[in-house]
């Protein structure tokens, strides 16, 4: 792990010497074409250190904490014809430190986006997508590339392991067990030592398989969609027993501000007898095993931006259906994610950003009868300042706290530094 | 002239560069005629298309008027003196340019400008942009503003600024700033004209963002044109 380290550091001011000195351009500073500018090469590196989540409340997918992590990113564009192009985007991931289940989970190579354009006029702002695909929800995940993240975290709503897995829990008392145990959801919790991630309410790291439909216009977007998975836990075949559709509605009625709402209902649970890991997915009584179990989600994003300020804010409402492998009734369980963040431009090369976060669920009777939520509300307030050593290298230092009412780690501040090359 | 991108002016320099403006200002007080003469060419180049970003995010793509666009805007140079001849010192070169933002660029790609001289960057598009400059020549960040709105940037100092839009990663321009009036940013065909420059032998240079600045010798006849045909060997990849 040392020698990992090291080699990070040493990363780190490999990315940052030749952004010191003006003119020497060591490193594209633009996208890379070839065939005469139908296939256009881009990347990403972003190389995030910081204190020890011991609490896990950063974990996002293979165990990789956000304050602790290498992330490099690969984005190909094959322009077949005018209106055919084929767009492909791989993660390299190494954890730096953090929770490691496995080995093999601490360098993981993955596809993000593999998928085919296809925009039936030129003239028109419309385009279908078929194959790993951006979600037709929300605001964080499509975001696009210059204005990702102004802060190290992820909002809660994308990246937080809530207690949900994508298989039926053996009771209501191993469910309600698990509060604030996300990061390693274990079944019978007593004597289980490893357990799966427990699931966000989106998956911002992971993006799903199946086709959409977009206007993307100057004052009405919208996007239909319908994928493999679902919003909390999006897959590459369907071993879900149905389809998602999830949608987007935004309008732009000034350039100053916009505001969409989305919607997504999709059947989440994996089917039973499946193998995984952790064990064979639990068949369940009738019933609830010709039931549908679904994920159903709501949210609202708005943004408003003006000079050198921009505020954003995002409310996601997930509710999932959760039959039970002992026969409890089935729970609706709700989780509601809300965050608002504000981004100010200092100076050409300053900035600073903030953002507030807040992570609740429904309440449920717990295993001693006490009336609880089913997982452990979180806070989180982090600030974090950027400077631009140039124009594709940022810098960012940041603070965040967390608060959570339940878990092993209840309360921790975490600093760290992050610093990201693109071109 | 070399165009600084970086770097403060010594002391020594700035009271050299004072002495001399001094002797210029003494020299401009006489009247005198100088003989000129023009130089004029063609700046020729592969056909290149340096692509934008791919943006997975987005599911719009880009046209095929913006991959032709950004080729002519790769092909755009700038040819100019490499220093003011002597005894030119004093020339009146302020000069006002306009930076569109329009269809998510920039137009045009090159502007040049005297020292002293403003360039409006207003918003054409019905969206925000957020103009910005990290150049040592002239640090800038204009923050977002809306469809028809305008803001101004005075340059004091010679030399190259780079200029971006913070929200859309793939626009850049360039602005140069002379201290002296021998300058041209080629049309479309690549041409470019250069009057007035006193008879003599003088360092051509010409720009693009693909090369290096290249120089050349040229020497301008009295009264007459001289015609440089200058050609960029090869689009190398874009760094």
């Amino acid at each position: 792990m040392r020698t990992l380290r090291l080699l990070t550091a040493t990363a780190l001011v490999w990315l940052a010497l030749p952004a010191a000195r003006a003119g020497a351009d060591l490193l594209p500073s633009r996208p890379i074409t070839f065939g005469d500018g139908r296939v256009v090469v881009s990347g990403d590196v972003a190389l995030s250190f910081g204190s020890a989540d011991v609490g896990y409340f950063n974990l996002f997918d293979y165990s990789h904490d956000a304050f602790n992590v290498l992330s490099l990113s690969l984005s190909a564009e094959f322009r077949a014809t005018d209106r055919i192009a084929f767009v492909g985007q791989v993660l390299d991931e190494v954890s730096l430190r953090g929770r490691d289940p496995d080995p093999s989970d601490r360098h993981v190579f993955y596809p993000y986006a593999l998928y085919v354009r296809v925009r039936p006029a030129a003239d028109t702002p419309f385009t279908i997508l078929a194959g790993r695909i951006p979600p037709a929800f929300g605001a964080f995940a499509r975001r696009d590339y210059g204005e990702v993240n102004a802060l190290i975290g992820l909002p809660l709503a994308y990246g937080y392991s809530t207690t949900m897995r994508s298989e039926p829990p053996p009771s209501r008392r191993e469910l309600t067990l698990n509060r604030g145990g996300g990061w390693a959801v274990r079944y019978p919790r007593a004597t289980a030592t490893v357990g799966p991630q427990g699931l966000p309410l989106v998956s911002a790291r992971r993006w799903d398989t199946g086709v959409s439909a977009q206007w993307d216009g100057s004052k009405v977007q919208a996007g239909v969609a319908v994928t493999m998975g679902t919003l909390s836990s999006p897959r590459t075949d369907d071993d879900n027993d149905g389809k998602q559709i999830s949608g987007r509605v935004g309008v732009t009625p000034t350039a100053s501000f916009s505001v969409g709402v989305s919607g997504s209902r999709g059947e989440y649970l994996s089917d039973p007898g499946e193998t995984t890991e952790y064990g064979t997915v639990g068949w369940l009584p009738e019933p609830a095993r010709s039931a549908t179990h679904r994920q159903e989600a709501l949210g609202l994003d708005a943004e408003y931006s003006l000079g050198h300020v921009v505020v954003r804010g995002e409310v996601v409402a997930s509710r999932w259906d959760v039959p039970f492998q002992n026969g409890d009734p089935t729970l609706q369980l709700d989780a509601l994610g809300s965050s608002i963040e504000t981004r100010i431009a200092l100076s050409p090369r300053w900035s600073m950003a903030l953002r507030g976060d807040r992570l609740g669920f429904s309440r449920v009777t717990a295993a001693n009868a006490a009336i609880r939520t089913w997982d452990a509300n979180v806070l989180r307030l982090e600030g974090a300042v950027g400077y631009l050593v140039r124009r594709n290298v940022r810098l960012k230092a940041g603070y965040q706290y967390n608060w959570r009412d339940g878990g092993r780690e209840q309360s921790i501040g975490l600093v760290g530094a992050q610093l990201l090359y693109w071109f | 002239m070399t165009m600084p991108v970086s770097g403060r002016p010594s002391f020594l320099v700035i009271a050299l560069a004072l002495a001399v403006a001094s002797l210029g200002l003494v020299h401009a007080a006489v009247p005198r005629v100088v003989a000129t003469g023009t130089i004029r060419g063609t700046v020729t180049m592969p056909a290149s298309s340096a692509g934008r970003r791919p943006s997975v995010s987005r599911p719009g793509g880009t046209s095929a008027a913006d991959r032709q666009q950004d080729a002519l805007d790769r092909q755009t140079s700038v040819v100019y003196l490499d220093n003011m001849p002597r005894g030119m010192a004093g020339e009146f070169v302020e000069r006002k340019a306009r930076l569109d933002q329009r269809g998510q660029r920039f137009v045009p790609h090159i502007v040049a400008i005297g020292v002293g001289g403003t360039v409006d960057f207003p918003n054409g598009d019905p969206f925000f942009h957020n103009v910005f400059s990290l150049s040592d020549v002239k640090s800038f960040d204009l923050g977002r503003y809306a469809t028809g709105k305008s803001k101004a940037v005075r340059f004091d100092k010679p030399g190259v600024v780079r200029v971006f839009c913070d929200i859309h990663a793939h626009m850049s321009a360039f602005v140069f700033v002379f201290a002296h009036p021998y300058f041209d940013v080629t049309d479309g065909q690549g041409r470019y004209r250069i009057d007035g420059v006193p008879a003599g032998t003088h360092a051509l240079v010409l720009w693009n963002e693909t090369i290096e600045p290249e120089t050349r010798q040229v020497i301008v006849p009295d009264g007459g044109e001289v015609e440089v045909n200058l050609a960029i060997a090869a689009a190398p990849a874009p760094k």
